[in-house]
């Protein structure tokens, strides 16, 4: 299998504080993979590792073959995109929608109006309201936020997109629709993905392969659905045993 | 909601009329004014408000409202002027500080403190006495310490704008640190420093005001609202419009920046800030 995104021994620091622990793992191409743990355990720092936006890491980020030094490249920011979990910082509050989704084309070579075009497309396939472009961000809900931070991500025409906590400040229903539309365009893309979440059904649902992360050290990797039907760890287990069910009768 | 969609708050509506008026007396003092605001006239000195001189006369006779409305000239140009640098300066350095953290912030961080330590009215009369009474002491003063104020607001925003996700978006779009500070965090921290720099302007005018009252400033016989004051403090009880009529005007310029600063304020506080 080829892989995307390849991570060894990973080290990473907030201050003199070390938050991750030798992590090693991989991510093949055009799978999806949960990243799962608890608050706290490292997963967005490993998400920033890997883009790049933590400096003080050490280890090994390879990404589609290549080694990734420091500074990331132009090209890597194209094929590496990032949304966030808060829907309500995520977009920079004195920017309409057009501003948001545009720039980062641009600054790639794409013209305005060109990149006017696509983002347009991609507010319909969103199924956000037409005038999107010419709004800013306070006027949307957290729901339509997050579909506008997935537009963003996309307009690059990335690879490998990180999903951090994408659905968790979404209530249940809004929630169903932004897992389906990421299911719709990974299939559409065939993009690779790096999900992380703290909420195993979600994960269950939409993730090929899984990463456990415990207090910044890697627990189990496997294919989801083995983990699933029997984890290989104690900590994995008891994962799966807090996950709520509920009893129908 | 739209921008459109915003209303302007009555004490915004306030203070840019008041500061408009000000503002258009200041520019056409040439037209309204009767009289050189320089011509002496001894035997028409000290007369009280009259319809030949609505605001009366000073002691050599100079015509009050001739010369309020050419020391709105002076005083108002001065106080616009002598804040551009400092504000432009001090939230570039700020943001700067805010959002690299670390070394840079150490170093900017340091030099605020330097500056902030010395009493503020005494730095200026030291400048003063230094390059001589005068427009240039006090450009040069507020050049030192104008900017401190508008780096620690911009320094403490930028600072806590550098951890929101959409900085984090910006950098994976790719965007150099220069491109994040001007167009991503500068349109975040601007509304908040010219909040701030409306109190300053008042606060710089009365300083512009006081270093004319206190000889140190601009010097006769060039006409200035502080000069004025300063004229007829000794003559309060016999002809109170001397220093009540410029007076009047530090106030209303106070009040008119003080309405827009805190109409801005509220205006932007409803868009989340």
């Amino acid at each position: 299998m080829d892989h995307m995104l390849e991570l060894r021994d990973i080290c990473a620091y907030y201050g003199d504080k070390q938050v991750l622990f030798d992590v090693d793992l991989v991510i093949g191409k055009h799978r999806t993979l949960g990243l799962v743990g608890e608050s706290g355990s490292g997963r967005s720092t490993l998400a920033r590792v890997v883009t790049g936006l933590l400096k003080k890491s050490t280890g090994t980020v390879v990404f589609d073959g290549e080694v990734q030094g420091a500074k990331r490249s132009a090209e890597f920011y194209r094929r590496v995109q990032m949304v966030f979990q808060n829907p309500d910082a995520s977009l920079n509050p004195k920017h309409r929608i057009g501003t948001i989704l545009t720039d980062g084309m641009v600054i790639q070579g794409v013209s305005r109006a060109d990149a006017m075009v696509r983002c347009r497309e991609l507010i319909t396939r969103m199924d956000l309201p037409e005038d999107t472009l010419e709004r800013y961000p306070r006027s949307f809900s957290g729901g339509q936020k997050q579909r506008i931070a997935l537009a963003r991500a996309l307009c690059t025409d990335p690879d490998f997109v990180i999903l951090d906590e994408p659905t968790s400040a979404l209530d249940v229903s809004v929630q169903r629709r932004m897992l389906d539309l990421i299911k719709e365009i990974r299939e559409e893309r065939g993009l690779t993905i790096l999900f992380i979440s703290h909420d195993l059904g979600v994960i269950r649902d939409i993730c090929d392969d899984i990463a456990v992360l415990r207090h910044g050290v890697l627990q189990e990797t496997g294919e989801s659905a083995a983990f699933f039907a029997s984890p290989k760890t104690d900590y994995g287990r008891e994962l799966l045993k807090a996950v709520p069910r509920i009893e129908y009768e | 909601m739209k921008n459109s969609d915003r209303k302007m708050k009555p004490s915004l509506k306030i203070g840019l009329f008041l500061m408009g008026i000000l503002i258009l007396l200041a520019i056409t003092a040439p037209l309204i004014a009767k009289y050189d605001p320089y011509a002496q006239d001894l035997p028409s000195a000290l007369q009280a408000p009259s319809a030949a001189h609505p605001f009366g006369t000073d002691q050599l006779g100079r015509d009050i409202l001739s010369r309020v409305l050419y020391a709105a000239r002076v005083d108002l140009s001065i106080m616009v002027l002598a804040e551009i640098a400092p504000f432009v300066i001090g939230v570039l350095l700020g943001m700067c500080a805010g959002y690299f953290g670390g070394k840079t912030d150490w170093i900017i961080s340091l030099a605020i403190d330097t500056f902030i330590a010395f009493p503020y009215y005494l730095l200026v009369i030291v400048v003063a006495f230094a390059t001589g009474a005068g427009i240039r002491g006090i450009f040069i003063t507020f050049m030192l310490v104008g900017w401190l104020l508008y780096a620690r607001v911009a320094k403490g925003m930028s600072a806590s704008l550098r951890t929101q996700e959409w900085v984090d978006a910006a950098r994976l779009q790719g965007f150099s640190d220069l491109r994040i500070i001007v167009k991503e965090i500068l349109p975040n921290v601007l509304p908040q420093a010219v909040v701030v720099l409306m109190t300053d302007m008042a606060g710089l005018l009365v300083m512009i005001v006081t270093l004319g009252y206190l000889g140190i400033g601009i010097s006769a016989p060039t006409p200035d609202w502080g000069t004025m004051i300063a004229e007829g403090q000794t003559m309060m009880t016999t002809a109170w419009w001397i220093s009540v009529i410029p007076g009047v005007m530090v106030v209303l310029t106070g009040i008119a920046l003080s309405f827009i600063g805190d109409g801005l304020a509220d205006l932007w506080r409803e868009d989340g800030f």
